[in-house]
């Protein structure tokens, strides 16, 4: 239960309740799917994308309460710079609906986060152009068997060392619309430094008239964590 | 041209006829009025949900949302002439918001959200206008009345606060906050007027009023660019007032 509850993808900000003053608006979409597309800057052939979804790969439903991870796996060069942007599926619609392009439209209250972990203490830093998630919001405690499908804990933690850490940071490129703009995060910019393994917490906060750039306002549209290894 | 040759010769006819030139000037009063004002213009409508929708970046929006609103006036004149005379008008009206939840699902779908409650305040208006009046007797005790006033209106815009709730988490509220402005202001109307005793009357009005405030609409709570934001109200605030008036006469003079 516990996996399920680390790895599924949070629907509650994208889904409509009842409302007396507000009913709730039909039609929208499910977020089933998060990719991850990473290209290397110096070598356009080193092409890495991971997947995370909900959507079962026998008989191809959606699962509300199951997550699927054998292709939540990024193998990412040491010392590289990759480009990367984080692509949302509903592939419940045929065809697939790309639901990242409605959050691109609806920039100015979409952050992005991503959380490398084990991460070293010096790294950590959480400002309102950083990416970093908050440790009351990391994910700690988690049984030993709550592990990505590569067997890499779901646990956050601070690196020991810099030989524990994983050697990736995540800056996100694009901005939105806002005055003065904020960052969004479908775009950024994934460094890596020496060979090492962990893992990489995408959550996106959906913070309506709420976004300025930190983690705290607004819920959560979905929560998902790859495994990560630096070579 | 031709009209206004009409119109004057007609007013001339009615002020030289033997009739009228045998009348009294018509008695200074006060009165009491109370009525309905129906706005007219974007003043008086509301805008659809899809069209305050905005994602990304904000919607102005001309529509003052104003609903058939109630008024009560202090009314008097003074008779210079067996037909015109000088006096004035306070009026105090409000008007409630129609559609508010158009405005609210606007904001809803703008921010995507599971939620929004949208609680609103009323139009404020009141209007201090002298100007000129006119009673021309139809019988013994009818009379066609008239007055055009021009004055000063001031209007208070209702505050708009837009509570947002998604995936269980209260969000910052909009909130539009009211605005004051005292403008020109212009009262056109005519009636009846019907004496039921020698010193009391009831008046059946209606009548066009016209004022058009610059509003400068303060707003707090925005913190991100969609949905519907006014920051400017530059529309006429025009109705049609339909009234009944207890007056007073005070003594007759010849």
């Amino acid at each position: 239960m516990g996996t399920i509850v680390v790895f599924s993808l949070s629907l509650s900000g994208c889904s409509k309740s009842a409302s007396t003053v507000t009913p709730a608006l039909p039609g929208n979409e499910f977020l089933t799917t998060v990719q991850l597309q990473l290209t290397n800057t110096a070598d356009p052939a080193d092409l890495q994308l991971c997947s995370s979804t909900q959507m079962s790969p026998t008989t191809h439903t959606y699962q509300v309460d199951s997550i699927y991870n054998s292709k939540a796996f990024l193998r990412l060069k040491a010392n590289s710079t990759y480009t990367g942007r984080v692509i949302i599926l509903d592939e419940t619609k045929t065809p697939v609906d790309t639901v990242s392009d409605e959050i691109l439209a609806r920039e100015n209250y979409h952050l992005f986060f991503f959380q490398p972990s084990p991460i070293l203490t010096a790294n950590f830093v959480i400002s309102n152009t950083t990416t970093n998630i908050p440790q009351n919001d990391w994910l700690t405690g988690q049984p030993a068997s709550d592990t990505t499908a590569f067997g890499i804990s779901v646990n956050e933690a601070l690196a020991i060392s810099a030989a524990d850490a994983l050697n990736l940071t995540v800056t996100r490129t694009d901005e939105d619309t806002n005055n003065p703009p904020l960052q969004i995060g479908l775009q950024g910019k994934y460094v890596t430094g020496v060979a090492s393994a962990g893992i990489l917490r995408v959550v996106l906060r959906h913070q309506p008239n709420a976004k300025n750039g930190t983690y705290d306002p607004g819920s959560t549209d979905f929560d998902v964590t790859y495994a990560v290894t630096i070579y | 041209m031709n009209r206004i040759k009409i119109l004057i010769s007609l007013a001339a006819a009615i002020s030289l006829s033997p009739a009228v030139l045998a009348q009294q000037k018509p008695a200074t009063f006060i009165g009491v009025e109370g009525g309905i004002s129906l706005p007219l213009g974007n003043f008086g409508k509301a805008s659809t949900a899809t069209a305050l929708t905005s994602i990304q970046g904000t919607v102005d929006d001309p529509s003052g949302y104003a609903k058939l609103g109630g008024f009560g006036a202090l009314n008097g004149a003074w008779f210079f002439s067996k037909y015109f005379g000088i006096g004035g008008m306070f009026k105090y009206g409000t008007y409630n918001l129609k559609h508010v939840d158009s405005l609210s699902q606007g904001y809803q779908e703008s921010f995507d959200v599971d939620k929004t409650s949208t609680s609103v305040t009323n139009y404020k208006m009141w209007s201090l206008m002298p100007g000129l009046y006119f009673d021309l007797p139809l019988a013994k005790k009818l009379s066609l009345t008239a007055r055009g006033l021009v004055g000063i209106s001031h209007t208070s815009t209702p505050q708009i606060t837009v509570a947002i709730e998604d995936g269980g988490v209260e969000d910052p509220p909009v909130v539009q906050s009211s605005a004051s402005k005292t403008a020109f202001a212009l009262d056109l109307g005519a009636g009846f007027r019907y004496s039921i005793i020698r010193c009391v009357a009831v008046d059946l009005r209606a009548g066009y009023f016209y004022t058009k405030p610059d509003f400068t609409i303060p707003n707090s709570g925005r913190n991100n660019n969609a949905g519907r934001e006014v920051t400017n109200y530059d529309q006429a605030l025009g109705s049609i007032n339909f009234s009944l008036a207890i007056t007073y006469q005070f003594s007759r003079h010849k």
